[in-house]
């Protein structure tokens, strides 16, 4: 009875780690880090759960939970809602086409294909907010935003991947 | 050999049976978050009742997840501060003179005031609430300029209420939760302030740029000033208590004024909230009475 009891809980876990990222994400893109040397501003890290996932287990992390990631987070940070659920659901998207070509082809190329959505995100997030506002935003803390996004993936990749190994063995 | 053509409408269908049934799903996500932005951005729909509620609810738990991030961030300081500590000791002694000589001359013009005063007979302005508060969530993303911090109603605090930090004004509440609120920052697009150039006694609106550095809009004989000019608020339309200090005049070129604020917007901790109240009128000013 124990085992099946302990093997059913280690399915759930399994099943609910991608969306349990993307919260982790949200909640540490909105603490405050004031250390000098990180800069004024979090990027919204909530991105890199979402591509990861999307790539190597869409099954767990469909579309519309990219969605409801990208909502949670604009009612916690103030922006405009539906600003970063559209743009996590792109991500989602974008994610779930490229899945073929590069789940298979190791770190470099899903680095690079996150490089283009971080990429994509910032200039849709821009074209998008400018709109909103009426106003041409500046363009450097989007560029900032978007490098530092950029260098956080390799270490939170691993770390996800990690979790996608101990979830196939136990889960 | 495949034609590039071929290759290219070979590699769609990939992707297209790759997306599959998500397709139309993806679609209908994109529609509806198109439709939440241009509602809210034309207010068809107010969403400050969930967001304050969203935020309410997470206080408790953003307060706690900064707990981890200021022992490592202490930890730093304290260990960069054991480098300079001669330093840093030379510069506050000097400091400490500097600032009770300022004691010394803000206690004879205190008692030169209530002199003042008690000759005129004028009556002393009502002293405004201050309230205390923490940042518990910070910028989040590159175009947001509000922070949450954790008062709300139940603490006293109302909307439009100034928030300083130890150097100055930082911004005001614009959407008031119960145990948490919304503050725009002085440097966000849609915030402008009424305010007054010490030296000069001109008026003006300082007016974020969603940039590093606000900007004096609006103002008379603006060409006048120089670098160094201090920023105050000017109390005009009862929107912020008069005097708060807001920063000093950067850089004048041909087409801004740039103003650094005083308050460290991108180290924000321990913040204060001034609440004060709208004087009203006096009673033989009021309409219908000559």
């Amino acid at each position: 009875m124990a085992p099946d009891n302990s093997r059913k809980l280690a399915s759930i876990l399994f099943v609910s780690v991608p969306a349990a990222t993307c919260l982790v994400m949200i909640l540490a893109s909105l603490v405050p880090v004031t250390g000098r040397m990180l800069g004024p501003i979090t990027p919204p890290l909530v991105l890199i759960p979402v591509f990861f996932w999307s790539l190597h287990r869409p099954a767990h992390l469909p579309p519309w939970a990219a969605f409801i990631a990208g909502l949670i987070y604009d009612l916690l940070s103030g922006t405009y809602l539906g600003l970063w659920a559209l743009i996590a659901t792109v991500i989602s998207a974008y994610g779930l086409g490229q899945r073929r070509s590069i789940v298979t082809s190791g770190f470099v190329l899903g680095w690079l294909a996150f490089i283009i959505a971080a990429a994509g995100a910032g200039l849709l997030a821009w074209v998008l907010v400018s709109l909103l506002k009426l106003a041409v935003m500046p363009r450097q803390p989007v560029l900032y935003s978007t490098m530092i996004l950029i260098g956080l993936y390799p270490p939170f990749s691993y770390l996800f991947g990690k979790l996608q190994q101990w979830g196939l063995r136990y889960g | 050999m495949v034609e590039p053509a071929k290759k290219f409408s070979m590699r769609k269908a990939q992707t297209m049976t790759a997306l599959g049934g998500a397709g139309r799903s993806i679609f209908i996500l994109l529609t509806l978050a198109l439709s939440l932005l241009i509602a809210e951005r034309t207010q068809l729909v107010s969403t400050a009742p969930v967001r304050t509620a969203i935020a309410d609810a997470m206080e408790p738990v953003l307060r706690t997840l900064r707990q981890p991030v200021l022992a490592v961030e202490t930890a730093f300081e304290n260990a960069g501060s054991l480098r300079h500590l001669y330093e840093e000791n030379l510069r506050l002694k000097d400091e400490n003179a500097r600032l009770l000589a300022w004691q010394a001359a803000a206690q004879r013009l205190e008692r030169e005031n209530s002199a003042l005063r008690a000759l005129t007979r004028f009556g002393a302005p009502q002293r405004p609430t201050v309230l205390s508060a923490r940042v518990i969530a910070g910028r989040g993303g590159p175009f947001l300029h509000t922070v949450l911090i954790d008062a709300g109603d139940d603490d006293g605090l109302a909307l439009g209420d100034a928030v300083l930090d130890s150097a100055g004004l930082i911004g005001r509440v614009v959407q008031p939760g119960r145990s948490t609120a919304r503050v725009l920052l002085i440097t966000d697009l849609n915030s402008r302030i009424p305010v007054l150039v010490e030296r000069t006694g001109s008026r003006a609106i300082l007016s974020g740029t969603n940039g590093p550095r606000p900007a004096l809009l609006f103002g008379e004989e603006l060409q006048n000033l120089v670098p160094g000019d201090r920023i105050v608020t000017s109390g005009d339309g009862s929107l912020f208590p008069a005097d708060l200090p807001l920063g000093e005049v950067e850089k004048l070129d041909d087409r801004q004024i740039w103003v650094r604020p005083y308050a460290e917007l991108d180290q924000l901790e321990f913040i204060r909230i001034i609440h004060h109240q709208v004087p009203s009128p006096p009673q033989d000013l009021l309409p219908g009475r000559i």
